[in-house]
């Protein structure tokens, strides 16, 4: 290893994927006490923030600590509220409807740059998956290449003669044993093949390949079932529920008309818990294997999250 | 520690729409971007930490 720039990447033939290196994310501001939040609002006489207004809605900003960074992809952090405490949960309707708006525009404005070719809109939330600020805030990162995941879900459409997610709706919808909730344009369920003990996705009914072609009325339902199954979450084991939460939607390489086939707007939520006091940890087959064992049934967390959810309704 | 904007009112381009969402564009010292999102029909003041009176950006 010579290269010692900032930030780099390395490309692990093996696997056959890239690694970020981005060393300087080591010395990252690590779970400050409550008064040093850099998150907070700047108020008079206060501590200095990332936010340099004594009040705000919603805040995006480049990440100080970026894992990408211009000409080579991008890092935001976005901000949901100058409140300190709460979650995507407890945010206002219009609130967590202008946070899809919000979502939108930094998938239109990133995914023009040449050096992004994939948008990832994603909240990580608890210390159980590595948050290291409390403030109610998610992230993008803008990859410069299209990562493996987004790989995957291309090569399902091949395998499936289509879009996949449109096709695994319909047989959710048609079984209809995990679904979580329905609504007139988004529909929430645990997957088939869940991965994780209470994993969900949440997915346009309609093919939309980005948050770009949704009608406003989908993105505020989108909002709403958000809500919905992150309350549901909080209510399942009466505490804050840790997630990883990753927004899927088309790359942005090449022409928009080009891409309309290669996504479909869907939220898919990985929490780590698999009762209230275990966590999942990814060990010898996940890590070594790629594949995943679970301890759980799919159709079993869904009667329990339904059940959640309606308490927390 | 954080950067401070010396002048946080200094704006880089007049406010846009997004939606419902208006946005504010704002260049931080060391030279990162900041964007304030408003969005007209926040009429909860959700997110409002009562110590700011409400008052907003």
């Amino acid at each position: 290893m010579s290269d010692r720039s900032k930030i780099g990447l390395r490309f692990d033939e093996l696997r056959g994927e890239q690694v970020v290196y981005a060393i300087h994310r080591q010395d990252r501001t690590f779970l400050p006490a409550r008064e040093l939040c850099p998150l907070d609002p700047t108020r008079p006489g206060g501590p200095e923030t990332e936010i340099p207004f004594p009040a705000f809605q919603i805040a995006v900003f480049d990440n100080r600590f970026p894992a990408f960074e211009s000409p080579g992809g991008a890092a935001e952090v976005v901000v949901y509220t100058d409140c300190h405490t709460g979650s995507l949960a407890t945010l206002s309707d219009e609130r967590a409807e202008a946070l899809m708006w919000v979502w939108r525009h930094r998938y239109e404005e990133l995914g023009a740059r040449p050096d992004v070719d994939y948008v990832m809109i994603f909240e990580n939330r608890g210390v159980e998956v590595g948050v290291t600020l409390h403030h109610p805030h998610g992230q993008i990162y803008g990859y410069p290449f299209i990562p493996p995941v987004l790989e995957r879900e291309l090569a399902a459409d091949e395998r499936l003669g289509g879009c996949a997610p449109c096709e695994l709706l319909r047989r959710e919808l048609a079984d209809g044993e995990r679904v979580l909730f329905e609504g007139e344009r988004v529909v929430a369920y645990v997957p088939y093949a869940a991965r994780w003990a209470y994993e969900a996705h949440v997915v346009l009914r309609e093919h939309r390949a980005s948050l770009l072609d949704c009608e406003p009325l989908e993105l505020r339902e989108l909002a709403v079932a958000l809500q919905t199954l992150v309350r549901g979450y909080d209510a399942l084991f009466e505490r804050p529920f840790p997630y990883v939460m990753v927004v899927h939607q088309a790359p942005t390489i090449g022409p928009r008309h080009a891409r309309a086939h290669d996504g479909h707007v869907h939220v898919e939520f990985y929490p780590p818990l698999r009762t209230a006091d275990k966590l999942k940890f990814l060990a010898g087959s996940e890590q070594g294997a790629g594949t995943f064992i679970s301890d759980t049934l799919p159709e079993d967390t869904a009667i329990a999250l339904r059940e959640a959810i309606a308490r927390a309704a | 520690m954080q950067e401070r904007v010396q002048d946080p009112e200094r704006r880089v381009q007049d406010p846009e729409r997004c939606g419902p969402v208006t946005l504010t564009r704002h260049r931080k010292d060391d030279g990162r971007a900041l964007i304030l999102y408003s969005h007209d029909e926040d009429r909860t003041g959700a997110g409002v930490d009562p110590s700011t009176g409400g008052a907003r950006a």
